[in-house]
């Protein structure tokens, strides 16, 4: 990868952000609902006192000034004050950003640890029952809705079994000091063993539900390249030369079977980020899905503008990340 | 120890399909003596590559060796186990592929690809730690070098699709040699490449062969190359042998009308500006195969005698064909 293509890579966010900028701002000013009006609520106040709150937003200016004044702001990475906590908007955002963000690499690692053995094992036996019924479930997978499949773990775990808690990241009682903001790790780092379990539990669920589409997707993607590559004549080589077959199957087809399921893997992360405001509603997971999926209810324009760019740059990064590890996986390819 | 390095007898190979089943070789003889190059020619469809799959046990579903025996060496190889079978392959029975551009592995390094075989194989290497990656290090320099790739030392960590497709053919025989086995089958070895490259990956199949003392079998549709090559040459049609023997002999004299017409239709200098003449008409489907001679839709010189079944018959010492044409007494 040369300095020159990582340029235009970046260069290439440029437009792009500038358009989802757009689409955000006038999505949200074209919503009906009037965020002065949510936060009065039901108290009585005058009307010079309602315009005085409209002016301190900033809300009476026209329509395009008030974008053009976001996107000055912006590119000095000053995404303005969150109506409802009175803060920074980054300030508020770093702060959920951890929970969901560890959420979503749980996710990850449950879809590629459940779909490329049971993809390989699929392919390997097609036209099995196994085969079948994976066949079967992949389809489920990737049309089962996320909040309905999430409800229904809830009943049958949280509510019915009562094994797993309904919902947050840990339990009052494991709380641990905040150095990473991944519970995971810091749990492990006050040497908390039991508020590491916890929050095992807790996360166990939501991840599931988060990556069940993309176990789908990464099941039958492996499943079909693997059966590809089986077809191939270096595959029938390797077997020439008398290898064992774990060598064969692993070393030869695995190893060029995963090029596309990487790069499907990385690329369907992005998608991750959308599934989280489903998730993290569900299970009542602190991160920036419920974050975002509260400020649109609150028409908390400021804090809805800043996440959605944030979800355009990593969308483009992971996209990214997926061209450079395909050159890594795939020695034909320079970028 | 025999003269007699690879026995098959009666080799019935068939492909379950949609359509039927379909008899891919039926009841093919072949036997390679030690040192031998013998060479296998016929069309596409004929089942020369499946009679050497069948014989390394490569035969894929939902194709599978349904009669005949095949005698290595001495050991029956339908007998045995697939891991007795794996240990056969690679070491003592190795294979070449048409197009070493598929049949490299493009994710893994040249190196990486000599190393498993002898990984796999060779019983000499020290047991373990630097001194076996150093052993074997050695020896895929060495092999490398033994098929002519200049400074192997640093191309072992490259990928097949940083040589030329000369040289990725040279790494495949390579790789194939590098337990040095006693019968090396070498499948299309040169179509896939141009005709100055072709001559030289066949020097070196030949040179390799005199100076390992390997049998060869050549799988090839050029006469030509059999006729340079090769001790003996089997020709196949349809799943069947119809002629075999020495080369000199069969290219000399054929006895089959399809051998006949197959050294007919090769352009030759001296025939120049005549048209090439073809052998008429199409291979018969492999799905429900009536008994009657397998050529006999295409032969010229058919009779009613012809619809029965036809078997091999002696055609002189050490020849033999498969048409009722041959008298019987010259043998």
């Amino acid at each position: 990868m040369s300095l020159g293509k990582l340029l235009e890579r970046i260069l290439q966010l440029v437009p792009v952000l500038l358009g989802v900028s757009l689409i955000v701002f006038v999505m949200m000013a074209l919503t009906p609902g009037d965020p002065v009006q949510i936060m009065i609520g039901d108290q009585s106040i005058t009307p010079e006192q309602e315009a005085e709150l409209r002016r301190g937003l900033g809300l009476d200016r026209p329509l395009v000034e008030r974008f053009f004044v976001f996107i000055g702001n912006a590119v000095q990475f000053d995404f303005g004050t969150s109506f409802y906590h009175r803060r920074p908007v980054g300030e508020v955002i770093a702060e959920r950003l951890p929970a969901t963000i560890e959420l979503s690499l749980v996710a990850l690692i449950v879809a590629l640890v459940t779909a490329i053995p049971l993809g390989v094992l699929a392919a390997i036996k097609k036209n099995s029952i196994f085969d079948r019924l994976a066949t079967v479930g992949s389809l489920l997978g990737v049309s089962l809705p996320g909040f309905w499949f999430g409800i229904l773990l809830l009943m049958l775990f949280a509510v019915h079994l009562q094994i797993l808690p309904v919902s947050g990241r840990i339990g009052f009682s494991s709380e641990v000091p905040t150095v990473t903001g991944f519970l995971l790790i810091d749990t492990l780092l006050a040497g908390n063993l039991r508020a590491f379990g916890d929050a095992c539990r807790h996360i166990l669920l939501p991840a599931i539900t988060l990556g069940l589409p993309m176990t789908a997707i990464l099941m039958r993607v492996t499943r079909t390249s693997m059966l590809e590559v089986l077809r191939q004549d270096y595959v029938t080589f390797a077997d020439a030369k008398g290898l064992s077959r774990r060598r064969v199957l692993f070393r030869h087809a695995l190893k060029n079977a995963l090029i596309p399921t990487v790069s499907v893997a990385a690329i369907e992360t992005g998608s991750l980020l959308g599934g989280n405001m489903i998730v993290e509603t569900v299970f009542g997971w602190p991160g920036l899905g419920r974050l975002v999926v509260e400020s649109i209810f609150l028409r908390n324009y400021p804090l809805v503008q800043a996440a959605v760019l944030f979800y355009a740059v990593t969308y483009v990064l992971l996209n990214f990340v997926a061209d450079i590890l395909y050159t890594v996986l795939n020695p034909r390819v320079k970028l | 120890m025999t003269q007699t390095l690879l026995d098959v007898r009666g080799l019935r190979t068939v492909f379950e399909t949609r359509a039927g089943r379909v008899c891919a070789v039926d009841g093919v003889d072949v036997t390679v003596q030690r040192g031998e190059c013998l060479g296998v020619v016929g069309e596409s469809g004929s089942g020369k590559s499946v009679t050497f799959s069948s014989v390394m046990g490569l035969v894929k579903s939902p194709g599978r060796v349904d009669e005949g025996t095949i005698s290595f060496d001495g050991r029956d190889l339908r007998a045995l186990s697939p891991a007795e079978m794996r240990a056969v392959r690679g070491r003592d029975i190795a294979m070449t592929m048409q197009d070493a551009l598929t049949a490299l592995n493009p994710a893994l390094t040249v190196g990486e690809q000599i190393a498993e075989v002898l990984e796999a194989h060779d019983e000499t290497l020290p047991p373990r730690g630097a001194a076996r990656r150093a052993a074997i290090r050695a020896k895929s320099v060495e092999m490398l070098g033994l098929v002519g790739i200049p400074s192997a030392e640093n191309r072992l960590r490259q990928y097949p699709h940083e040589f030329s497709g000369g040289m990725r053919q040279r790494i495949m025989i390579a790789i194939a040699l590098a337990c040095r086995p006693k019968l090396l089958i070498a499948d299309e070895p040169t179509t896939a490449l141009d005709v100055t490259i072709q001559a030289q990956v066949l020097e070196l199949i030949s040179d390799i062969r005199a100076r390992l003392g390997m049998s060869v079998v050549l799988i090839t549709h050029d006469l030509g190359v059999v006729a340079e090559h090769c001790d003996r040459v089997m020709v196949m049609y349809a799943g069947q042998v119809v002629e075999e023997g020495p080369t000199a002999q069969v290219i000399g004299d054929p006895q089959h009308p399809y051998t006949q017409g197959l050294l007919a239709s090769i352009p030759r200098p001296g025939l120049r500006g005549q048209p090439i003449r073809p052998i008429e008409g199409q291979v018969p489907d492999l799905i429900g195969l009536a008994p009657q001679c397998r050529f006999y839709s295409r032969c010229t010189r058919r009779t009613d005698a012809c619809l029965a079944p036809v078997e091999m018959r002696a055609a002189g010492p050490n020849r033999r064909a498969r048409c009722i044409l041959i008298e019987e007494d010259r043998a």
